[in-house]
């Protein structure tokens, strides 16, 4: 952000670590929207800074407060001097759709779950089997392993229906 | 298509690329990919 404001509020500028997008935001305006899954403006209103004055930012909880946002993994807020801050965000990479029997969960490429956020995974894991999730209803690591790799070297057969 | 957990996942997309080659020669369709077990148990 360039600008600054003589009110002392801040701008606004988002950064995802997921795709390098940058958003900016002007004096309290909403940043533009960017091509991250979670949109620039959810971000700057879960923050809790907006039109905020500089020095009353508290990045810890504004950070706080945008991670609870669904398909986020971690956020980082920044306040500068005059009038702005950056909001680094890293984005929940969603590994697959797994459906057991009693639903379906998303898991990210670590195999935890994650809150559904943006756009689905085109894969979806049936567990039939009711070993691939931990006790914590995660999927265990050496699957969530074998999926990624899987994907990784067949997307044309990772993207139909798979079992363990 | 049955992922399976234990082994090489490496090992076994090799071991599936040859298989699936050698049923392509054959002119033999794929209708179960089972990659639970090592070895060569791979399409069945």
């Amino acid at each position: 952000m360039d600008c600054c404001d003589p009110g002392g509020r801040v701008g606004v500028r988002v950064q995802s670590a997921r795709n390098q997008s940058v958003l900016l935001g002007h004096r309290g305006s909403d940043p533009d929207t960017g091509e991250s899954e979670v949109s620039s403006q959810e971000i700057y209103r879960a923050s809790g800074i907006v039109r905020r004055n500089v020095f009353l930012i508290r990045p810890e909880i504004a950070a706080r407060q945008i991670t609870d946002l669904p398909g986020l993994k971690s956020a980082a807020v920044h306040a500068r001097l005059p009038a702005s801050a950056v909001i680094d965000v890293t984005e929940l990479s969603p590994l697959a759709i797994v459906q057991t029997i009693t639903g379906t969960l998303w898991v990210g490429s670590d195999g935890t779950r994650i809150q559904p956020a943006g756009t689905p995974p085109d894969f979806t894991l049936v567990e039939v089997s009711g070993t691939a999730l931990d006790g914590n209803g995660d999927l265990r690591p050496i699957v969530a392993a074998n999926l990624a790799t899987f994907r990784a070297a067949r997307p044309e057969q990772a993207a139909s229906i798979m079992a363990l | 298509m049955y992922l399976g957990e234990e082994g090489s996942m490496a090992q076994k997309l090799t071991l599936l690329d040859e298989t699936q080659r050698q049923l392509a020669e054959r002119n033999e369709p794929v209708r179960v990919i089972d990659l639970r077990f090592d070895g060569y148990a791979l399409i069945r």
